[in-house]
C-alpha cells in the first residue's frame, strides 16, 4: 500500500513537473526541406538551423515529411536523460519492447512481433551490426552512447532501401562529426545496485577537422551486471546474479574523411556471460556459457554531388563477425571449453545515385552484390562440420516522390535474386501531406527477412539426426505487410501531437522450435502467419529556454497468430488471451521531461509503464504484472571548469524491477533485469 | 505575368552572377538576405538618421557586386521595417556610403577597412563576412559553422556609431569563431 501511495504520489509530481516544464522537440537534424521562399520569413534564431548546402539525400530526408514513421533521438537528449546503454533509449521509442532470447541475450520486439532474429537492422554510421549468423542483434552495455549525434529510426518496414533485416524497422545510430567534436571528450560512469556494482564504463571521443580532413575516433570499454537479484529457473534451482551474467563490452569507431571520401573502422566485441542457461533450466551448479559477438567492419564511401540535384554513392563493405561463439567456462579452474565457432565474411558493394529538386522531389536508383561466407571453425558434438554454403544477393531498387499541389507520392519497388532463395520483389507506396499545422501520411509496404547461414545450418544438422522420410526443407523467406498511418497536428507553435495507426501481416514466418523427443535439437520452420494492429501517439512540447516534454502511448493486439510459440497458452492447452502475444504488453506509456534550472544544470526524469505480460517459466504459463519504472538524471555542465560535466541518476526509482520477459513459448522463465541503481558520471571534454 | 518578370529576373541574375567569375548559391544569399532583414529589426538608428515616425526608405548597400545586390533585392523585395521600405543598392568605395543604413561587405571584400573607414563615425550597420572585417570593427560578422550561418556582434563598435543593439540580438549572437 505505502509502495503503490508512493508511486501516485511520484506520478502527479510527474505531471505538476511537466505543466511547469517545456518540452523540445526533437529537431529535424536529418533533414530540412524550407522552400527558399520561406526562408526570409524564419526568424533568427530558425535561421541559424538552415543549412546552407543541402545534398541531394538531405533534399529527399525529412522526419515530417519522410514516407516512413520515424522517430529521430538527438545525442543532447540522450546525455539529457542520463541514458546508461541504447535500452535506455529505445525503451521510450514507442513499440519498443525488450525480452530475452536465451543465455542473458536480450533483443528487441516492436509492434508486439519478435523482432530479434533478423527483423531490426541497426546501423553504427552505415554498418550493420546485425550478426549474419541469425540476425540478431544484443542490447544491454554494448553501444556506446556519448559519440552520437542522433539516432534516427524507422518504427516499421525498411526493406526498400536496408534490405534484410530491416523487415519490421531500422536503426540507424550516427556518431558526431569532427568538427562537432572538435576536441576530445572523456567520459567515465560508476554505478550500484542495491547489492553489488551495476556498471563501470569509460568512453572517449576525439575529432578534428583539418582543411578537407576529418578524423573521429571513439572508444567505449564496460563491464556491467545484467542484475544483482536472484534467478529462478524452472526446476527450483537458482542463482545470484550480483554475481555473475556479465556483459563486457569493447568497441572502437574509427572515421577518416577527405572531401567526397568517407572510410569508416569499426570494432565490436560484446561478451554475454549467463548461467541461466538456453531455456527452463539453468547451466550446472559448476559453470558458466559465456557468448561473445564480435565484429571487425570497414566501409568505404565515395559521395559525389554532380550538382545540387544529383548525387553519387558508391559504397564498398566489408566485415569479419564470429557470432554466438559459445565457450563454457568452469568455476574450479578447469580450463574452458570451446563448443561453438563460426567465422561469416559479408561483403557489400552498393552504387546508389540520387536526383532531387529544392522542393525535394527526388528518384532514388541504386544496385547491390552481396554475399555472406561462412566458416564453421568448431560445431557442437554431432554439428555440421561440412562447409556451407556461400549465399550471394543481387539487389536492384528505385524509389521516386513527387509533390503534387495536393498531395506527396511515393512509389518504391526492391527486387532481390539470392542464389539460395530465388528472387523477390517488395513495393513501397505512400502519400503524404504537409498543410502547415496538420500533417498526414498513408504507407503500404512490402518487406522480408531471407533466412541467414545460422537457420540452414541449424536446418542441416538437424537432418543429421532424422530418418531420411522425416527430413526438413530449408526454410523459405518470411514476407510482412504493413499499412501505416499517420496524423499529426500543430496544437500550439510549441506543441505537437501525433497518431499514427498501423496494421502488420507476417506470411511464413520463421519460426525457432526444439525438438524435445531428439535431445532438444533446434531447427527452423515456416508458419503460417502473425498479424498485429495498433496505434501509437506521441505529444512533444518545446519550450527551448526551459526545456522539453515527451509523452508517448503505445497499444497493440494481436489479429492472427499461427504459431503456437507466440500464443499465450494454459498447461492444459487453452489459449486465455488471443489478442495479446506472449512477452508484450498492451499498453505502453512513456515520459521523458528535462527541465533547465540554470544554464548549467538541469534534472531530467522519465517514466516508462507497461501494463501486464504474459511468459512461461518451463511448462507454466506466468502472468507478469504492470511495472512503472521511474528514474531521474541531475546534470552540471561546466562544473568549476569550462568543458566539466557531472551527473547522477538515479534508476528505477520505485525498484520495481523489471523482468525480460522471453516473447515466445521457449521455456526460459523471465530474466530479472536491473534493480534500483545509482549511477554518478563524469566527463571532461577539451 | 508575374511569372515571367521573376524568370527574366532570374535569368538576368544568374548570368550577372555567372559573368562576375564568382559561384554563388542561390539558397545561401537567400539565407543571408534573411539575415539582413532580421539584423536590422533588432537595431535602432538615432533619429536624425531613421525617423521613427517616418515612412523613408531605408537603404541596404551592398558593397561592389551588382548580381549580388540584384539578388538580394529580388529576396527583399516588398520587405519593410517599421513602414520603412526596404532598398538595396549596390555601392563602390567612390559613392556616399554614410547615405546607408546598412553596409553589407560579401565575402570577396577582402579588404574591408576603407569602407569601414568611410562610415566610422556615420550610424550605419555594418555587416561583413571576413575575419578581417570583424578585427576591423566590424558590427556584425556573419560566418559558416557547420553548414549553417552564424552571427558575432561588435557591440562596442555599434555604440561608437551611435547604434543601439536590442538585447534579445545580443542573446541570439554566438562568439566568433
Amino acid at each position: 500500500m505505502k509502495g503503490k501511495t508512493i508511486k501516485n504520489l511520484a506520478s502527479c509530481l510527474f505531471a505538476l513537473f511537466s505543466l511547469h516544464e517545456s518540452a523540445l522537440a526533437s529537431e529535424q537534424l536529418s533533414c530540412d526541406t524550407i522552400a527558399e521562399n520561406d526562408i526570409v520569413d524564419l526568424d533568427l534564431s530558425e535561421l541559424g538551423k538552415v543549412p546552407v548546402f543541402m545534398s541531394a539525400n538531405q533534399k529527399a530526408t525529412c522526419t515530417r515529411q519522410a514516407a516512413g514513421i520515424v522517430t529521430v533521438i538527438s545525442g543532447q537528449e540522450i546525455r539529457n536523460m542520463g541514458a546508461r546503454d541504447l535500452v535506455d533509449v529505445l525503451q521510450l521509442v514507442p513499440g519498443f519492447s525488450f525480452g530475452i532470447d536465451t543465455s542473458n541475450v536480450v533483443g528487441l520486439g516492436i509492434r508486439g512481433i519478435q523482432a530479434h532474429e533478423g527483423k531490426v537492422a541497426v546501423f553504427i554510421d552505415g554498418i550493420n551490426l546485425n550478426e549474419h549468423r541469425f540476425g540478431t542483434t544484443q542490447f544491454g552495455n554494448h553501444f556506446p552512447v556519448e559519440q552520437i549525434d542522433r539516432i534516427e529510426i524507422i518504427r516499421g518496414p525498411g526493406s526498400i532501401i536496408h534490405g534484410n533485416f530491416a523487415e519490421m524497422g531500422v536503426i540507424n545510430i550516427i556518431s558526431k562529426s569532427a568538427a562537432q567534436i572538435d576536441g576530445v571528450k572523456v567520459t567515465g560512469e560508476y554505478g550500484r545496485f542495491e547489492r553489488g556494482e551495476s556498471r563501470k564504463v569509460t568512453e572517449l571521443v576525439a575529432g578534428k577537422k583539418w582543411d578537407d580532413w576529418e578524423v573521429t575516433l571513439s572508444g567505449k570499454y564496460g563491464l556491467a551486471h545484467r542484475s544483482d537479484r536472484i534467478y529462478h529457473d524452472a526446476v527450483g534451482q537458482s542463482f545470484d546474479m550480483a554475481d555473475s551474467n556479465e556483459l563486457e563490452s569493447g568497441m572502437v569507431n574509427l572515421g577518416v574523411k577527405y572531401k567526397d571520401i568517407d572510410f569508416r573502422f569499426l570494432a565490436d566485441d560484446y561478451s554475454v556471460d549467463s548461467r541461466d542457461g538456453f531455456a527452463a533450466t539453468m547451466t550446472e551448479q559448476d559453470r558458466h556459457l559465456t557468448n561473445r559477438f564480435t565484429t571487425y567492419a570497414a566501409n568505404l564511401n565515395y559521395q559525389h554531388d554532380f550538382t545540387e540535384a544529383i548525387q553519387l554513392d558508391l559504397n564498398a563493405q566489408f566485415s569479419r563477425q564470429n557470432p554466438w561463439e559459445r565457450t563454457r567456462k568452469y568455476f574450479d579452474g578447469r580450463p574452458s571449453v570451446l563448443r561453438e565457432q563460426v567465422f561469416v565474411d559479408f561483403y557489400k558493394f552498393n552504387a546508389k545515385t540520387t536526383f532531387a529538386s529544392d522542393e525535394g522531389n527526388y528518384v532514388v536508383l541504386g544496385n547491390s552484390f552481396s554475399f555472406d561466407k561462412f566458416d564453421i571453425r568448431v560445431s557442437e558434438p554431432g554439428g555440421l562440420n561440412a562447409p556451407l554454403p556461400t549465399f550471394s544477393d543481387y539487389t536492384a531498387y528505385a524509389e521516386a516522390s513527387y509533390a503534387f499541389p495536393w498531395v506527396t507520392m511515393l512509389a518504391g519497388l526492391r527486387f532481390d535474386a539470392y542464389n539460395e532463395y530465388g528472387t523477390n520483389l517488395a513495393p513501397r507506396f505512400a502519400l503524404t501531406k504537409d498543410f502547415g499545422r496538420f500533417h498526414f501520411k498513408g504507407l503500404y509496404s512490402e518487406a522480408f527477412r531471407i533466412p541467414t547461414g545460422g537457420n540452414y545450418q541449424k536446418n542441416v544438422e538437424y537432418n543429421l539426426i532424422l530418418p531420411e522420410n522425416e527430413q526438413i526443407d530449408q526454410v523459405n523467406p518470411e514476407r510482412t505487410y504493413t499499412a501505416e498511418i499517420e496524423l499529426g497536428y500543430e496544437l500550439l507553435d510549441n506543441l505537437d501531437l501525433t497518431i499514427n495507426l498501423f496494421d502488420i501481416r507476417s506470411k511464413n514466418i520463421i519460426l525457432y522450435q526444439v525438438d524435445k523427443t531428439r535431445n532438444n535439437a533446434d531447427y527452423y520452420i515456416n508458419a503460417a502467419g502473425q498479424n498485429t494492429r495498433g496505434i501509437e501517439t506521441g505529444l512533444r512540447y518545446n519550450a527551448k529556454d526551459w526545456g522539453y516534454l515527451e509523452l508517448d502511448y503505445s497499444f497493440y493486439q494481436s489479429t492472427r497468430n499461427t504459431a503456437d510459440k507466440y500464443k499465450i497458452i494454459t498447461t492444459q492447452n487453452q489459449q486465455i488471451h488471443d489478442r495479446l502475444n506472449i512477452g508484450f504488453p498492451t499498453h505502453k506509456v512513456t515520459l521523458n521531461a528535462h527541465a533547465i534550472i540554470t544554464p548549467s544544470f538541469s534534472i531530467n526524469p522519465t517514466l516508462i509503464f507497461v501494463s501486464d505480460r504474459y511468459g512461461y517459466n518451463g511448462d507454466l504459463l506466468t502472468q507478469h504484472k504492470p511495472a512503472w519504472v521511474a528514474n531521474v538524471y541531475f546534470r552540471y555542465q561546466n562544473l568549476l571548469t569550462k568543458g566539466l560535466d557531472v551527473g547522477l541518476g538515479i534508476y528505477d526509482i520505485f525498484n520495481e524491477r523489471f523482468e525480460y520477459v522471453q516473447p515466445y513459448n521457449g521455456g526460459h522463465p523471465a530474466l530479472p533485469g536491473p534493480s534500483r541503481e545509482i549511477m554518478l558520471k563524469l566527463s571532461y571534454q577539451y | 505575368m508575374r511569372f515571367l518578370q521573376l524568370l527574366t529576373k532570374s535569368v538576368f541574375i544568374s548570368a550577372l552572377l555567372l559573368s562576375q567569375g564568382w559561384a554563388i548559391d542561390h539558397r545561401e544569399l537567400t539565407i543571408k538576405a534573411a539575415y539582413l532583414f532580421r539584423l536590422s529589426l533588432f537595431v535602432e538608428w538615432p533619429p536624425s538618421k531613421l525617423s521613427p515616425t517616418g515612412s523613408e526608405p531605408m537603404l541596404f548597400c551592398v558593397a561592389g557586386n551588382q548580381g549580388m545586390s540584384e539578388a538580394l533585392k529580388t529576396a527583399l523585395a516588398d520587405k519593410s521595417i517599421n513602414q520603412h521600405k526596404i532598398e538595396v543598392a549596390e555601392v563602390q568605395l567612390r559613392n556616399d556610403l554614410s547615405a546607408c543604413h546598412l553596409l553589407y561587405l560579401p565575402r570577396h571584400i577582402q579588404t574591408p577597412k576603407p569602407f569601414l573607414q568611410a562610415v566610422v563615425s556615420h550610424p550605419v550597420l555594418t555587416v561583413g563576412e571576413t575575419e578581417a572585417f570583424y578585427r576591423q570593427d566590424g558590427m556584425i560578422y556573419l560566418y559558416t559553422k557547420e553548414n549553417r550561418i552564424r552571427f558575432a556582434i561588435n557591440e562596442q563598435a555599434a555604440k561608437k556609431a551611435g547604434l543601439e543593439l536590442r538585447a534579445q540580438l545580443l542573446h541570439l549572437a554566438d562568439q566568433p569563431p
